[in-house]
């Protein structure tokens, strides 16, 4: 009989021969790491699977290396090590890999035994010195059992995390063949992504839209040089609605497993993501396409849209009307806003050009310094054209004192224009003006003449650089490429059938 | 009978290979081919040759194409008449049954004398061929209440609106000609328009039916261009794995070596691995037979081997669980990688290390992922059988 390799530790031993095994609180004798060997990848996948669905992968990949070693008598075989802690640890690695028919041990730096089992209830240690194993390398790594030893010399390290997000996803049968007939509906009772492909998302939108289907969604281009695709959330979606829409070709629904990870309905991912939080790394949302093949990476967590400007809706043929487009100035109870003739002078800020002199602002732009031309916006009112600009500051001119054009426009209070040799009468605070005409952060007032009963307020969004709108856009021509073929080669072929007549095939005769 | 050639031309041929619309009206006789014969001016046109030219460039920088000549207006015939039976109203035609099989015949007839002898004229068969796989359909699809409406490439009647039992939907949908169901007659016609084309066959391998022949166009894989032409083809599809096996188990028939028989691999699942060959017509057998004397699939196993290095470069090879073919020609697929010492002199050196030490590292990686996926038994045949048939199947 041959000589066993390992001894069983006794009640109470605190010395080993195996260096870096301990007693824990237990008074079992663990190592400071754990190994496992798998055969195969598909055994460590398993592993993995099953360690998701009872812990988190998370901690487990702290402390985890997952190496490729080949054996001394030849053969390879996938190397997990991680930390060991306890016995409690060691216990559940051993009962999951049990499962995938590997073999857990215990020990630290490059030799393991194994770990207790029920025979040995406190453990193993080696029979004879750590030196009759004999030479330990640095790559190597030396697994006892009872009767044999086995060396591994790693070769390759390979990432967990990469490893996980290479799986394959596994086909997984619709309970029912029917969502609807699913009482939890696969998983999307709650929440449902839907992945819509460019050509159909107007379509899909506006006919969840009719059927009242609570709905967000992000234009995503998953492929370079390809129109967006839509990704629609869907909360609380009915069950018929799921059914129509898995059944059309070009929509993809997903199950969010976790805040940033969502797997196709109808296949599973190996891992269950949702305690695999380390294996989506960033804040990337992954999609997990089963039927693809792929995985879709989303930069950035999704900032979704509400469903209500998702759906095309048809213009208003009323034609718009100018006075409705103004705000009026709110009216104080008593007295309200006025105009009133001032000898005050003022630095203009702006210049007011009335519509038939428009033809000339082109000419601007020759006349005004770049330094000053950058700082100049342009706002086409009804009145006419209100050039703004900078007031000069240290000594320097501003463009409007320099515009020869139209009326001048100062500045009565802060983004409020009046016409030059005029003030807001009475002479409320500067900051109270804005409030009283209801101005937002970015947007102006202006009173375009004397006579005016009101402001024009003016927002952000309507002013443009002076030279963006002076100068006229210059489409470039499209190179005209000589090609040979008379057609374009870049579409694809279609065919269209015909009406068919019923004497389609009169005289139709065969050879001879 | 210059008009009705040239309307043939402007209204298929030429749509067809520039990316417009073909309309089908009716189904082309002998008759129509006794009237063509001879003149084939319109396909000698300077439109038409730019097209065909267009064509051959999305394949290889220089395309390897033939004239035009009367065997590719007969092949043109054929695909006219097989698009023209899935039209969706042939039901509503007066004709007897043995009109239909006129035409049927009539058809096939064109497909089967439309058969490539030359490289250049495989190259030819590949342009008609290949617009019909990128051919599509746009379908009207009318959901009512009881059933969905679809109108195969032609507009919805404008009235069914009107009807009560129209509920809620209608739109389009964009399907490939080749991929959508088809009626019977063009399932019948569909694997002689691929023998026809053995190139188009040969890249589409998961999708085209019928077996064509390996020999002309084996010979223009010796050709650089076209083997990466269709190398990259087949790494551009999902199912890249698929085709590779397809593709295997063709060679495997031509060296005699088929799935199941005699001499084939062994069967590791008794249940699942007992496959026969897919049936080959009588109409073609001799043909086959005749072709395969001159089959040298050298290239093509390099073509194979090939693959596996460029996806490894894409790093698209899922490593995991759930293959999703257990075949013995997918295994044997995975097993190419492993047989590299013993048909480097053959199939010559991929040059692996040129790549980098980071590409040698993966390439290693994928051969000893691949050696999970073949069993000992089917190595050790691949070695001892298969490999000493090719060599021998290359010298012949």
């Amino acid at each position: 009989m041959a000589q066993s390799l390992l001894e069983p530790v006794a009640a109470g031993q605190t010395r080993f021969r195996l260096h870096g095994l301990f007693v824990d609180a237990r008074g079992v004798a663990v190592g400071r790491e754990i190994l496992v060997i798998f055969e195969t990848i598909d055994r460590l996948v398993g592993f993995l699977g099953a360690y998701s669905e009872e812990m988190s992968l998370d901690e487990l990949f702290l402390s985890m290396t997952l190496e490729t070693g080949r054996r001394e008598g030849g053969g390879r075989a996938f190397l997990l090590r991680c930390r060991g802690g306890d016995s409690y640890a060691v216990e559940r690695i051993r009962r999951l890999a049990s499962v995938v028919q590997s073999v857990t041990y215990t020990g630290a730096g490059s030799i393991f035994v194994l770990p207790r089992d029920r025979k040995t209830p406190f453990g193993f240690d080696l029979a004879n010195p750590a030196e009759t194993v004999g030479a330990v390398g640095p790559d190597d790594v030396v697994a006892v059992s009872e009767t044999y030893a086995t060396r591994l010399r790693v070769i390759d390290r390979l990432d967990p995390i990469e490893l996980v997000q290479r799986l394959s996803m596994r086909p997984q049968p619709i309970p029912g063949d029917k969502i609807g007939n699913d009482p939890e509906l696969c998983g999307l009772r709650e929440m449902a992504l839907v992945l819509v492909s460019p050509g159909l998302s107007s379509r899909i939108t506006s006919w969840l839209w009719r059927r009242q289907v609570s709905m967000a969604g992000i234009r995503l281009s998953l492929r370079d040089g390809e129109s967006g695709s839509l990704l629609l959330r869907l909360r609380t979606p009915p069950g018929r609605i799921l059914d129509i829409l898995e059944a059309i070709p070009g929509v993809e629904l997903f199950v969010p497993v976790s805040a940033r990870a969502a797997v196709q309905v109808g296949w599973r991912h190996p891992i269950h993501l949702a305690s695999a939080n380390a294996c989506l790394p960033g804040d990337e949302m992954y999609l997990f396409r089963g039927r693809a093949d792929r995985v879709e990476r989303i930069p950035g967590s999704p900032k979704f849209v509400d469903g209500t400007y998702l759906v095309e809706h048809e213009l208003s043929t009323r034609p718009p009307d100018d006075e409705e487009a103004r705000l009026l100035a709110p009216e104080i109870s008593t007295v309200s806003l006025s105009l009133r003739t001032t000898t005050v002078a003022r630095e203009p800020s702006g210049v007011l050009i009335a519509w038939s002199q428009a033809s000339m602002v082109g000419g601007l732009l020759y006349l005004l310094p770049p330094s000053v031309l950058r700082n100049c916006e342009f706002v086409a009112l009804k009145e006419g054209i209100l050039v703004l600009s900078e007031r000069g500051s240290g000594g320097s001119i501003g463009a409007s004192a320099m515009i020869p054009l139209g009326r001048r426009m100062v500045e009565a209070a802060p983004g409020v224009l009046v016409p030059d040799g005029h003030e807001l009468w009475p002479r409320v605070r500067p900051q109270l003006v804005r409030e009283l005409l209801g101005l937002e952060a970015e947007e102006l007032a202006v009173y375009p003449d004397e006579d005016a009963a009101c402001a024009i307020r003016i927002p952000a969004a309507q002013r443009m650089p002076l030279d963006a709108r002076a100068v006229r856009a210059s489409a470039p021509v499209l190179a005209e490429v000589v090609s040979e073929a008379a057609v374009s080669l870049d579409t694809d072929p279609t065919i269209t059938n015909e009406r068919l007549g019923r004497f389609a095939l009169w005289r139709y005769r065969g050879e001879g | 009978m210059g008009a009705p050639l040239d309307a043939f031309v402007n209204d298929f041929v030429l749509p067809l290979l520039g990316g417009g619309t073909v309309r089908l009206k009716k189904p082309l006789s002998a008759q129509d081919l006794e009237s063509f014969r001879g003149d084939i001016g319109p396909l000698t046109r300077e439109d038409v040759r730019a097209a065909r030219v267009g064509c051959g460039h999305r394949r290889v920088e220089r395309p390897l194409l033939a004239e035009p000549d009367v065997l590719e207006m007969v092949f043109w015939m054929g695909l006219h008449n097989l698009l023209f039976f899935d039209h969706p109203q042939l039901g509503q035609v007066w004709a007897s049954d043995a009109k239909w099989r006129l035409v049927e015949d009539t058809t096939a007839s064109f497909l089967d004398r439309a058969q490539p002898d030359s490289p250049s004229q495989v190259v030819a068969r590949d342009l008609a061929m290949e617009a019909v796989v990128r051919l599509l359909r746009v379908d009207q699809i009318v959901e009512t209440r009881d059933a969905d409406l679809r109108y195969f490439g032609q507009a919805a009647p404008r009235g069914i609106g009107l009807f009560e039992s129209v509920a809620f939907l209608q739109r389009e949908e964009t399907v490939n000609w080749l991929t959508f169901r088809h009626s019977s007659p063009t399932e019948r016609l569909l694997p002689r328009a691929f023998r026809a084309s053995p190139l188009t066959a040969l890249i589409h391998a998961d999708r085209a039916t019928g077996r064509p022949s390996l020999g002309p166009v084996s010979s223009l894989l010796a050709d650089p261009s076209y083997a990466r032409a269709v190398v990259y083809a087949w790494a551009g599809s999902e199912h890249w794995d698929l085709i590779g096996a397809a593709v295997l188990e063709r060679v495997l028939d031509d060296l005699s070596l088929g799935i199941g028989s005699e001499r084939g691999p062994p069967s590791v699942e008794p249940g699942n691995a007992e496959r026969s060959p897919p049936p080959v017509e009588p109409a073609t057998e001799e043909l086959l037979a005749l072709d395969s004397d001159d089959s040298k699939p050298a290239p093509l196993v390099a073509a194979l081997v090939h693959l596996h290095i460029l996806k490894v470069l894409e790093m698209k090879t899922r490593a995991g669980l759930g293959a999703p073919s257990s075949s013995p020609a997918w295994k044997l697929f995975f097993g190419l990688p492993l047989l590299l010492d013993l048909l480097g002199p053959l199939l010559g050196d991929p040059a692996i290390q040129a790549l980098g030490a980071a590409m040698e590292g993966r390439w290693t990686e994928y051969r000893s992922f691949v050696r999970g996926i073949v069993s000992r038994d089917e190595l050790r045949w691949m070695r001892d059988t298969f490999a000493p048939a090719l060599t021998q199947g290359n010298r012949s």
